[in-house]
């Protein structure tokens, strides 16, 4: 539709997402998702998009430190931001309590480990601990959905985070996969600007997404790219968490 | 013209649902004697999540014979989970009107305390859903102007003027705080529409106008890309903007001006009989 620079029409974006599928990503596979069949008989772009999943430790977390015998009671000094996160919490709790009674074989290791960080911490002072700001050192398993925006003629990321139980993270806990080097210039623009949750177009889930309105705008310094899509990828995929290696660089 | 388009947003503004909200099933069978239901008229504009606190204090009173101690909660029609982020009018188009059941006023839902299902977005507060309408809007509008410039004039000040225009439900205060943005209806670059299609959404990109013929484009333009002609005849189906059937000649400019909501969207719900 618009013929401005800076935009990506249909067609290329899937030229470029085939290309930008086989390019020597190291530990990331991209898989294609074809959704063609959800409205036979209209002609539709967008239907068609790529998919990878990670798991990633969050930036900046501490150990779990263990002043107590139990190895999944970690949250020694965790300071609470409001009632409502407390009250999770104590629910997760009770839930890994539930697992510990029937997994008794793992009881034995676990102490020889527990021990283990007993001693490392010891060292530690209580104020000191309770001063630390800790959270759990448990991966996330994140999803990035790459889709084809037909309102602003552009690629748009969606992504969702998982943690090890299944519970999807909230608005105010996504920002734990955004690194922290890029926390501080965002922190500047309103949340609205950047990230927003919304159904994913196709799979009617909610999802975490970058808002698009922007991109246009940043990818006319990139007109000489031959992959937009990858020039595109550059810029946001570090923003929320996915490294791009340095070899992909040689294909732009 | 203009005066028409004004006076058809305010009615529009001002129209309300009826709605009836009782306990879900599951939950009568545990009280001794049933719950008095909430009756509330709602705007079809708007969203229930302005009226969240009010559902809750008037189930407050139950929930200990009911020994459940959470606050969330989500309502539900027959088993179809209200979303939030829906608009009232959009969502009683989609169920109420149009299925094949004689229609029921007030609008029966239900509440329920349980985990709602995976794809209903549970917004922690106000906040969210502020900033779901406000990314919304701002597709809307860059639709209709086709440049980023117009998403650069929507400052936080004007955003927070428009969303408290929808919370007061003042179609005068809602067209105060979009006019810096400058939003030309007779030069618009393409409509903001969203067609829920059997309750699946598409968010079609259309001109205004045939590029070739130069005529204004009707909502049968849209039938013929959706492939609901069929031999020169609609297929079986009933179709609702706003709770209205308009004649399918009518141009899509005219209704994109006079039945948008405020998210700046039109909507045509489409259901198919087969």
């Amino acid at each position: 539709m618009s013929t401005g620079f800076g935009v990506l029409e249909w067609e290329k974006f899937l030229q470029d997402l085939q290309v930008f599928k086989k390019l020597p990503w190291k530990d990331t596979e991209w898989t294609l998702e074809d959704h063609t069949d959800m409205f036979p008989n209209i002609k539709l772009p967008g239907l068609i998009f790529l998919k990878t999943k990670k798991w990633v430790l969050p930036e900046n977390k501490k150990c779990e430190q263990n002043l107590t015998t139990n190895l999944q009671e970690s949250k020694v000094g965790k300071k609470f931001d409001n009632e409502e996160e407390e009250k999770e919490e104590e629910k997760e709790k009770e839930k890994e309590k539930e697992k510990d009674e029937d997994e008794d074989d793992e009881d034995e290791e676990e102490k020889e480990e527990e021990e283990e960080i007993l001693e490392t911490f010891s060292d530690l002072d209580e104020e000191e601990i309770e001063d630390q700001n800790t959270y759990y050192q448990t991966p996330l398993s994140i999803e990035y959905h790459i889709l084809y925006s037909s309102t602003y003629s552009c690629p748009v990321l969606y992504f969702n985070a998982y943690r090890s139980d299944g519970r999807t993270l909230s608005q105010t806990e996504i920002w734990e996969i955004i690194p922290q080097k890029y926390r501080k210039e965002f922190e500047k623009e309103t949340n609205f600007h950047f990230i927003s949750r919304k159904e994913h177009p196709l799979l009617e889930l909610p999802f975490f997404f970058v808002h698009p309105c922007n991109t246009s705008r940043f990818m006319q310094n990139y007109y000489k790219t031959k992959n937009y899509l990858l020039s595109w990828f550059s810029v946001i995929g570090p923003a929320v968490g996915v490294k791009v290696p340095s070899i992909l660089f040689t294909h732009l | 013209m203009e005066r028409t388009i004004v006076q058809i947003n305010t009615e529009n503004w001002n129209c309300k649902i009826p709605i009836i909200i009782n306990l879900s099933s599951k939950y009568t069978t545990q009280l001794q004697k049933p719950f008095r239901p909430l009756f509330m008229s709602v705007p079809r504009s708007s969203y229930l999540y302005f009226d969240k606190e009010k559902i809750f204090t008037h189930f407050e009173p139950v929930l200990k014979e009911l020994e459940i101690n959470n606050k969330n909660f989500y309502l539900q029609f027959n088993s179809e989970p209200v979303k939030w982020n829906t608009p009232i009018g959009v969502f009683f188009d989609m169920v109420c009107k149009s299925t094949n059941l004689p229609e029921k006023m007030p609008m029966s839902l239900q509440i329920n305390f349980e985990k709602p299902p995976k794809k209903f977005i549970e917004f922690e507060n106000e906040t969210e859903l502020y900033n779901y309408f406000a990314s919304t809007f701002k597709e809307s509008c860059f639709l209709l102007a086709k440049s980023a410039t117009i998403t650069q004039k929507i400052t936080e000040n004007i955003m927070a003027n428009i969303w408290n225009g929808l919370k007061n439900l003042s179609f005068d205060e809602y067209k105060r705080s979009i006019q810096p943005l400058e939003i030309n209806y007779k030069e618009q670059s393409s409509l903001a529409i969203r067609i829920l299609l059997n309750k699946k959404c598409i968010q079609k990109t259309t001109k205004p106008v045939n590029q070739e013929t130069e005529e204004l484009l009707t909502l049968l333009d849209i039938f013929k890309d959706l492939d609901l002609i069929k031999e020169e005849k609609l297929v079986p189906m009933t179709y609702l903007i706003q709770g209205i059937t308009p004649d399918p000649n009518t141009p899509l400019a005219f209704l994109s001006a006079s039945f948008s909501h405020p998210d700046g969207f039109l909507y045509l719900i489409i259901t198919t009989l087969n």
